[in-house]
């Protein structure tokens, strides 16, 4: 195993709401390069760890660095410049802007202090424009560029989502659960999708549809309760007992290609 | 797609010149006109915070009367010119406001609104206590019109055009803003602001400064109404100020700026109309603004593109907002 | 001396400022219907109480009729518009209400006129208590007791009867109250009646106090506001403590330093605002 400093690592990781530990004792790292899923029954911490991991929520104990750096206690938006961005489970655009605005504003989000200043005009020539446009057809959504984010089908607004991530030029992309609700044909391009941005960004995603993970993934965590249960490649993570134990009856299995 | 909001912003300003141009022609008052469009001003500022950033401020009175104040002060007790008076008087507005959103943005939705209506109190008990600054009750009085350079500002309609200039640079800079990427970015607080930080904007700056802008052109506007009246009242900063400013902004309808300019002078020229008729009009605004709230959500801009539309050339017209939903989206109120 | 005087004073005071807020608090809680008239039920309180002593009925009449006015009004408001906005946005509730809060106002200018009026205290507790040295008007005394009785009152109702099982349990979801077969709109508008009647009763009960005029629906607005906002939405005891803070140190204040005593309600809600995100004791 190469030792190279992974991406993002957690040690300890743990979030508590009142009484209620949604996340405790987390210790994960993400290698460069590599697409990494995370999976587990719903109510297992998933969406806790991202919140925890893009500082939406503030650790309640343990650490969090990005490329050695310790963030742990960096703020949501700050975060972002340092090269991490995330889609949401439960899509969150701006509804009543166009998609190539909400794509702007995204790639804007990586400069805000660009933004703050209230006499600049929306460079018409701008990067953040730029990129907008090159997520667009990376997405396939040049045809809707005009169009008001809240009346896109569910799937492209599930895409949208996934761009709003990929628009911030991150190191390391959080997708939570970029197919959740999508149609068979919409999954298999999201597949695609996720494959293509492994090869020049760190993803890392939550998915309960197997036939993803298994199939594309390096490597799987599974969470259960709050805490890691197992971690490996997805061979190892299948045929694991443990694994097969907390998910008797509620895992769709996928094939292994 | 920027040539589209170019036009829309152009069309705009050139119905906002023209308002300017058309005041004099059909009122016979400076005084009123001057009135109508200082408090196009007052109301523009808060639609910058209401209508692009989704933030209900009851907080506009306390910028207004403290330009008030600082213009008067400043004029009564200094001999420095009109000019400096007036960017004082923003900068006052500017630095309080700066102030107030810092500490109520602290909390969100209602509660915001809630602490902004305290501190609507609190800067009113403030002006009270202070008596020998503020002049209590009675204000302050006398406060001169010095001319600016050669020009005399005594006669009203001789105001009345430094007024019209002033604002007329006022509404472009407003629109500047609007238009900027921190404008972009104000419409995407209000639309989604969770989505906003998660995409890397600290959103408290982009308030707060959204805040500072809101309360130095409403702070400008305040000491332009002092002079206009010559008195810096203590109803300028009182709670009734707030509540004005903000009817205006929403019968005008917050889709663009301009729509408050048509609130404000409907709010002035009618409450001029009607008082004279009726003292108590003030029953009408109030179902108006229940009216409005519930049924007419776009306003008189609304009522205006509606009509526009319903004309024969009206279908090809381009002075459709760029902002759909003027009032903000927040999270659901719930009951039955 | 003066200091217990004050202190007394400060929990009189306080007691009305609790009343005025739980009722705010408690519209909140259950209906998350954002009440900004709640000022105006207070001013109704307090000018339907001078007008009917002005009448000739007498002062206990009145301060029992009076909130049953407030509350039934409230409660006609409810039924004809209020209830067909509570699932609109928050934003909604504000202007809606503070339209019906300016329409209140102007009303009562129209019937009362703008300058306002006394209302004398009644006859049995005009005059004062004697303890020692300690001297102190009996109607105050008496606000304090029948505010304290009524705290205790609602406190039963809420954690102690059927009626308050439903508040709360709506509180927390309006869809389970109404899947138990419960008939919720029945219980909004009780709910919001009770509310605004707490507000006029505050009003009723300070009239002789401070006297009338068609302003002070504003200024209790703000300071209900401020309680809340200091105690927490939604939590009666929020609204009980930070009620008898904000009255106490109001009076206290009003001994150092009479005329910023009214300001230094706000300041402290601008320190806790600074370091408290949900007040003393509320929920979001």
């Amino acid at each position: 195993m190469s030792t190279q400093t992974p991406i993002l690592a957690a040690e300890k990781l743990g979030v508590r709401y009142g009484s209620f530990l949604a996340l405790s004792d987390v210790t994960l790292s993400i290698k460069p390069n590599t697409i990494h899923s995370v999976i587990g029954p719903n109510g297992a911490g998933k969406t806790t760890l991202f919140h925890a991991l893009t500082g939406r929520v503030r650790a309640s104990s343990g650490r969090i660095t990005l490329n050695g750096r310790d963030i742990t206690h960096v703020s949501d938006d700050k975060r972002v410049p340092l090269g991490i961005a995330r889609s949401f489970q439960v899509t969150s655009l701006f509804q009543n802007l166009t998609v190539r605005e909400n794509l702007r504003l995204a790639a804007q989000g990586r400069t805000p202090l660009q933004a703050l200043a209230p006499w600049r005009g929306v460079d018409l020539h701008g990067s953040a424009l730029a990129i907008a446009d090159e997520v667009m057809e990376r997405l396939e959504l040049t045809h809707v560029s005009e169009r008001a984010a809240g009346e896109l089908s569910h799937g492209q607004q599930r895409r949208l989502e996934v761009g709003m991530a990929v628009a911030a030029k991150p190191r390391l992309i959080l997708l939570d659960e970029p197919t959740s609700g999508m149609g068979i044909d919409d999954v298999e391009a999201m597949k695609a999708l996720i494959r293509d941005l492994g090869r020049d960004h760190t993803v890392l995603f939550i998915e309960h549809n197997m036939g993803i993970v298994m199939n594309i993934s390096d490597t799987v965590t599974v969470m259960r309760a709050g805490r890691v249960l197992v971690e490996g490649p997805p061979a190892v993570v299948r045929d694991d007992p443990e694994v097969r134990r907390a998910y008797l009856g509620n895992m769709i299995t996928g094939d292994l290609a | 797609m920027r040539a589209a909001i170019m036009n829309r912003a152009s069309l705009h300003f050139v119905l906002a010149a023209l308002v300017a141009i058309a005041l004099p022609l059909f009122m016979r008052s400076g005084t009123l006109a001057s009135e109508v469009l200082i408090f196009a001003m007052a109301a523009a500022a808060c639609n910058l915070l209401l209508g692009y950033t989704g933030l209900l401020s009851f907080g506009q009175g306390i910028f207004f009367g403290l330009g008030s104040y600082a213009a008067g002060l400043t004029l009564l007790h200094t001999s420095l010119p009109l000019g400096v008076a007036l960017v004082l008087a923003a900068i006052a507005g500017a630095v309080v406001a700066t102030g107030v959103g810092w500490l109520s943005i602290r909390r969100q939705g209602v509660y915001f609104v809630m602490l902004t209506l305290a501190f609507s109190q609190f800067f009113y008990f403030l002006a009270y206590t202070f008596k020998d600054i503020t002049g209590g009750d009675n204000g302050l009085l006398n406060i001169p019109r010095p001319a600016i350079g050669p020009f005399s500002l005594g006669g009203s309609w001789a105001y009345y055009a430094f007024v019209a200039v002033l604002f007329l640079l006022v509404f472009a800079a407003l629109q500047r803003v609007a238009s900027s990427t921190f404008g972009r970015t104000l419409l995407a607080v209000r639309d989604n602001e969770e989505r906003a930080r998660a995409i890397g904007f600290p959103v408290r700056n982009f308030k707060i400064t959204a805040f500072a802008i809101s309360g130095a052109v409403t702070g400008l506007a305040g000491a332009l109404h002092a002079l206009l009246i010559g008195v810096a009242p203590l109803s300028n900063i009182e709670y009734h100020m707030s509540e004005s400013i903000l009817i205006m902004t929403i019968i005008g309808g917050t889709g663009n700026l301009f729509a408050s300019v048509l609130g404000a002078g409907f709010y002035v020229i009618v409450s001029d109309l009607l008082s004279s008729i009726w003292p108590r009009w003030l029953l009408l605004l109030g179902g108006l603004l229940i009216v409005v709230a519930l049924f007419m959500q776009k306003g008189l801009w609304g009522l205006l593109e509606r009509l526009v539309e319903a004309l024969p050339m009206g279908r090809k017209s381009s002075i459709k907002s760029s902002i759909e939903s003027p009032i903000p989206p927040e999270s659901e109120g719930r009951g039955i | 001396m003066i200091y217990l005087f004050q202190l007394v004073n400060g929990i009189g005071l306080g007691m009305l400022y609790f009343l005025l807020a739980v009722g705010l608090s408690i519209i909140f809680g259950l209906l998350h219907f954002v009440n900004f008239a709640h000022g105006a039920f207070y001013l109704l309180g307090a000018y339907l109480v001078y007008d009917l002593t002005e009448r000739g009925l007498n002062f206990w009449a009145a301060l029992l009729v009076a909130p049953i006015i407030v509350a039934g009004l409230a409660a006609l408001t409810e039924s004809v518009l209020l209830r067909r906005i509570y699932h609109l946005p928050h934003t909604f509730h504000i202007l809606v209400t503070v339209g019906l809060a300016l329409m209140v106002q102007e009303l009562v200018i129209i019937l009362w006129g703008p300058v306002g009026g006394n209302v004398s205290t009644p006859g049995a507790l005009s005059g004062v208590l004697i303890l020692g040295d300690f001297i102190y008007p009996q109607y105050r005394l008496f606000v304090i007791g029948l505010t304290l009785v009524l705290a205790i009152g609602l406190w039963w109702l809420l954690e102690g009867t059927r009626l308050g099982a439903v508040v709360r349990a709506g509180s927390e979801s309006i869809d389970m109250v109404s899947l138990l077969g419960i008939d919720i709109v029945r219980v909004n508008t009780a709910v919001f009646a009770l509310g605004a009647g707490l507000a006029g009763l505050a009003g009723a009960l300070a009239a002789p106090i401070r006297g009338v005029e068609p302003f002070m629906g504003v200024e209790a607005l703000g300071i209900a506001f401020v309680v809340v906002v200091i105690g927490g939405m939604g939590s009666y005891t929020g609204a009980l403590i930070a009620g008898l803070l904000v009255g106490i140190v109001q009076s206290i204040m009003t001994t150092l330093w009479p005329e910023g005593a009214r300001l230094m309600i706000y300041l402290g809600m601008g320190l806790v605002i600074l370091t408290m995100p949900r007040g003393l004791l509320g929920r979001a």
